[in-house]
């Protein structure tokens, strides 16, 4: 069975995008959140083996999404989106719990790499 | 990453940088102490290394890495410059090459550099070989591709952490975070795990181009290494790096072939203008062509310009294969280089290449003695062998000289006669000359045996075909206990050359100008024959006369009561080609064809005349042959 994924970002652009890279990797998108809200929501609801996290995102941003995430799951598994220069803040989410994270632009090739890292 | 974009480039750096330190280690060999090749090579290995993990070729990143590890011990004195570490040194850039070479070409996995990477690493870790429970110290290098290294440097530290107690981490941990590093970062791992297991563990994390755990007590201090360095991180070709260099732009060589040969076909075409010009008589027409013609004349010279490259691009790599060869037979050569500043056409260049390395292990083999024969005829131990380039007039020169024994006359005879190439009787008549040209047949070695450094069965007659071909000739002179020498003549240019145009029967043929010492008409009652050879009484000196129709087997046209002669010099002597017509002189573009083919070994090339019409290009350097009617030159 294919390992399942949440994803989370306010942009649609990105989320069909990382959908689009997972999906052709043999992942199954099973949830798609677009505020750290829903995001925590549909963690409890779908328990997905990996999450994509988005840094900065409308009613509680990515890093506060994985606080609470952690909390509910500490073995939860969270690649954090982030853009160029937030290291600050990637390292931040990975302090709150996240496993790996990867910068947009994305490739798809460096996208697959941090997600075997993350289930591996 | 776009290989296919920036693999080229990747090539033609690395090969620099690979010939660089071949020069360096020379250097290095012949002054340990000396600090400025230990650098030059570290700044080498270190481009190497940053471009080939940019790339993604681990082989070349691996190898270039432990070389760099060995490297920067002898840049902190940690370590000297012993034989043993040059000569280790010497292989593992001669690896380099090799894997550089496999990594473009998508063979990677062709060569192996374990045993060369073991060979330093034993080298590198003098008496500390199993790391063992206690201090590590992790030496990382992140992937060039890498997006915030900071964070994976500070996830590479926790992963670490978790395994250990992390100390002396440089650059300090906030400067990491902020990503204020070249990718490279060191830190002492306390643990008792073994090294072994540890690495993938730490390797794990991602994004690792190169990590390393050694010992801590065997390392120096890293900071050197690691300070905020003023050369930037070689991540993309492109960068910030090359800005300074932005006056010079790296362009395809087939790129400069092609134009010269558009270059050249206007030039063809000009002359055809100008020769219907000539004939339509009109003041405003022929004012247009002659400005096209001069501005021709300039595009062409310009481009001919463009592929001028310094001799030393070519000359670069001959001092170490002269070192390894006279090692490898146990003689002592100094290797003195001139004229490595002249700038020769590149093509030219790229096609003597080979010629060169032929002729320079002729030398040490045959030419060099060794050290005691040296001794006992009262030279100097050490050998000189020179290679030199020079222009002379509009010729490039290339001459190859050694001061060792001289060629062996009757050596070269009794094979000669041995191997049939000439009969006794004939053999005790041959000149110095004659004797020498022996050397140039095919398949002529003198040497008793086989050795690894020439008389591979491939002879000097390798070299002289290749120089026939692109016009030039090859010389040789020789003084018994004295030396050596084998000078080639070259046209400067292999692109566009000046011929003479000679007409025979309905046949027309080209004629490298750069061979012809003059063209004449003389009575036909001026012509004798000598002892069944033809000749020509020219300003007092007789010369033999070929006659180029029936050595070529073309229909000659009907006796004149002038004859047109065309007068060849051929290294010291004189040949005159008997034509049936002189049509002038012209550039032509030199269409070169595989001279070795046997029914064409009397033309280097064909070419296209100003009328549209094709005509042969006569091989000059086999005229000699021809006038001893050893080459039947037939046309097929």
């Amino acid at each position: 069975m294919s390992q399942t994924v949440l994803i989370c970002d306010d942009a649609i652009f990105m989320r069909t995008m990382i959908g689009d890279i997972l999906t052709q990797a043999g992942f199954q998108i099973v949830g798609e959140a677009e505020t750290g809200l829903q995001a925590v929501q549909r963690y409890r609801e779908l328990k997905p083996d990996l999450v994509t996290m988005d840094i900065v995102m409308p009613d509680m941003g990515g890093i506060d999404a994985v606080r609470e995430i952690m909390k509910e799951d500490p073995g939860a598994k969270v690649l954090m989106c982030s853009a160029m220069g937030q290291q600050a803040l990637v390292i931040e989410a990975i302090q709150a719990g996240a496993r790996d994270f990867v910068v947009k632009p994305f490739q798809p090739s460096r996208v697959l790499e941090a997600v075997q890292r993350v289930l591996g | 990453m776009e290989r296919s974009r920036y693999g080229d480039l990747f090539l033609a750096e690395s090969r620099e940088h690979i010939s660089a330190m071949n020069h360096l280690l020379l250097a290095l060999e012949a002054d340990p102490a000396a600090r400025e090749p230990v650098e030059g090579l570290f700044r080498a290995v270190h481009t190497i290394k940053g471009m080939s993990a940019t790339m993604g070729y681990r082989a070349v990143a691996d190898l270039s890495h432990e070389m760099e590890e060995l490297l920067e011990e002898l840049r902190q004195g940690v370590r000297s410059a012993s034989s043993e570490v040059v000569e280790a040194l010497f292989a593992a850039t001669d690896g380099l090459e090799v894997a550089v070479e496999h990594a473009v070409v998508g063979r990677e996995s062709a060569h192996d550099a374990t045993p060369l990477i073991e060979r330093l690493r034993g080298l590198a870790r003098p008496g500390d070989r199993d790391g063992g429970p206690g201090a590590l110290r992790v030496e990382v290098e992140l992937d060039a591709g890498c997006a915030l290294p900071g964070v994976r440097a500070f996830l590479l530290l926790r992963r670490a952490r978790e395994l250990g107690e992390v100390a002396d981490v440089q650059p300090a941990e906030p400067e990491l975070q902020a990503g204020a590093f070249d990718g490279r970062f060191a830190f002492s791992l306390r643990c008792d795990r073994p090294a072994a297991e540890l690495e993938p563990q730490l390797r794990a994390v991602g994004e690792i181009a190169a990590l390393r755990l050694r010992a801590a007590a065997a390392v120096p201090a890293l900071t050197v290494e690691l300070a905020p360095s003023a050369e930037p991180a070689p991540t993309h070709p492109a960068g910030p790096g090359a800005a300074g260099r932005a006056r010079q732009m790296r362009v395809d060589p087939a790129r400069l072939d092609a134009m010269m040969n558009q270059a050249g076909e206007l030039v063809i075409l000009r002359d055809r203008l100008r020769r219907i010009v000539a004939e339509a008589r009109s003041a405003e027409l022929s004012e247009v062509v002659d400005q096209t013609s001069r501005l021709i004349d300039e595009l062409q010279n310009e481009i001919m310009r463009v592929r001028l490259v310094p001799v030393a691009q070519v000359f670069d790599r001959f001092p170490r294969m002269v070192r390894d060869a006279a090692q490898s037979l146990g003689k002592q050569v100094d290797f003195e280089v001139e004229g490595s500043a002249l700038e020769f056409d590149r093509s030219l260049l790229d096609e003597m290449s080979d010629p060169i390395v032929h002729l320079l292990r002729n030398s040490i083999d045959h030419g060099v003695e060794p050290p005691g024969e040296r001794l006992r005829a009262g030279k100097p131990e050490t050998a000189t062998v020179q290679l030199v380039a020079a222009r002379e007039r509009s010729r490039a020169v290339i001459r190859v000289s050694d001061d060792g024994r001289g060629i062996p006359r009757e050596r070269v005879v009794s094979r000669a006669v041995a191997q049939g190439l000439v009969s006794p009787a004939a053999a005790a008549a041959l000149s110095d000359d004659e004797i020498y040209r022996l050397l140039l047949q095919p398949g002529f070695s003198t040497a008793e045996q086989v050795t690894d450094v020439s008389g591979r069965g491939v002879g000097l007659d390798v070299v002289a075909t290749r120089v026939r071909s692109v016009g030039g000739t090859l010389e040789i002179t020789s003084e018994p206990g004295r030396g050596t020498s084998f000078t080639l003549r070259l046209p400067l240019t292999l692109a566009i050359v000046q011929a003479l145009i000679v007409g025979v029967g309905r046949e027309r043929y080209a004629v490298p100008i750069a061979h012809v010492a003059e063209s004449a008409e003389v009575e036909a009652a001026a012509l004798r024959e000598v002892g069944g050879q033809r000749v020509a009484m020219l300003r007092e000196a007789l010369v033999p006369v070929l006659p180029l129709g029936e050595a070529l087997a073309a229909a000659a046209g009907p006796p004149a009561r002038l004859v047109p002669l065309v007068v060849l010099e051929l290294g010291e002597q004189q040949v005159a080609l008997q034509v049936d017509a002189l049509l002038g002189q012209q550039e032509i573009v030199v269409k070169s064809f595989d001279a070795t083919s046997d029914t064409l070994r009397a033309f280097s090339g064909a070419t296209i005349l100003p009328d549209g019409r094709p005509a042969l290009i006569l091989d000059v350097g086999a005229v000699p042959a021809m006038l001893e009617g050893t080459l039947q030159a037939v046309r097929s």
